[in-house]
């Protein structure tokens, strides 16, 4: 996938654990760890703007793009 | 909701006992073919399917009573004839159509129990059940194929094997008129449609599932 997930490395520096943020979020640590290992397909709005208040960050903090080789 | 389960059970129920009688049909053809017992006798019926030209017609002829009016003297003319000989089917016509048809209701009847379990079970969208469907309208259509030759089987067996005194072969219906809309034909053909859909159904809960 060129779009990568960078949740980890976001919640080391916010010294979250995952579940402490899918609570906050509201979704299922299953649905996270999909998210985590870039299972996902696509990503609500909502989720993403509940991940970005709960770890005080931008999109582009946890989303990153890297182009296929 | 509870009534559609419950339909769904009842189904299955039925399905489930008309599989086991499938069996025991396949069961009691085999036994038939391997002790060469065979009680009825070879049955023709010469009608729409096979027409036949009787050279002495049989004159009959009766009253009818049509909305309170009467009628005396109406003709009657036999459409349908059937004649029973005390003889067999060869094997192709009779013994391996049989226990082909047997195996292709079995597996067809497993199949649709399997497809209404998975619905039971709220799986609607799955590989399985694509596959499922699309076997089921491929074994409806070969079926039908398979039928249709067996007709023309009996048929030129008859015209080459049976002479009725009194009787002459003139021809033989036949057409594809709006019974193909009832055949199995064109519900096999509708069930391949709707696994299509099915198939479609399941990329879009896949994408459902993935999205978080």
């Amino acid at each position: 996938m060129a779009i990568i997930v960078n949740l980890d490395v976001m919640l080391a520096k916010r010294k979250m654990q995952s579940k402490e943020l899918a609570e906050t979020v509201g979704i299922t640590l299953a649905n996270l760890s999909i998210l985590k290992t870039g299972k996902a397909k696509a990503i609500r709005f909502s989720t993403l703007q509940s991940i970005c208040e709960a770890l005080e960050c931008q999109p582009g903090d946890i989303l990153e793009f890297r182009k296929d080789e | 909701m509870r009534w559609n389960r419950l339909i769904t059970s009842v189904c299955i129920f039925i399905l489930g006992i008309s599989k086991l009688l499938t069996v025991f049909m396949v069961v009691m053809v085999l036994i038939t073919a391997l002790t060469n017992y065979v009680e009825a006798p070879v049955v023709l019926e010469m009608g729409d399917k096979i027409y036949l030209d009787v050279v002495d017609n049989v004159d009959l002829s009766t009253s009818v009573t049509y909305r309170g009016q009467t009628y005396s003297e109406v003709p009657v003319t036999p459409m349908t004839y059937f004649i029973s000989i005390d003889e067999q089917l060869p094997f192709y016509l009779s013994i391996i159509p049989g226990i082909l048809a047997g195996v292709g209701v079995f597996f067809f009847l497993h199949l649709l129990i399997k497809l209404l379990k998975s619905i039971e079970e709220r799986e609607f969208f799955s590989k399985l059940n694509v596959k499922r469907l699309r076997i089921i309208g491929l074994l409806l259509i070969v079926g039908d194929l398979s039928l249709r030759l067996y007709r023309y089987m009996t048929y030129y067996f008859i015209i080459n094997n049976v002479e009725i005194a009194g009787m002459y072969h003139s021809g033989r219906y036949f057409g594809f008129g709006m019974e193909f809309f009832a055949s199995a034909l064109f519900l096999g053909l509708m069930i391949l449609l709707i696994a299509n859909a099915f198939e479609h159904g399941l990329k879009l809960k896949e994408e459902q599932e993935l999205t978080i």
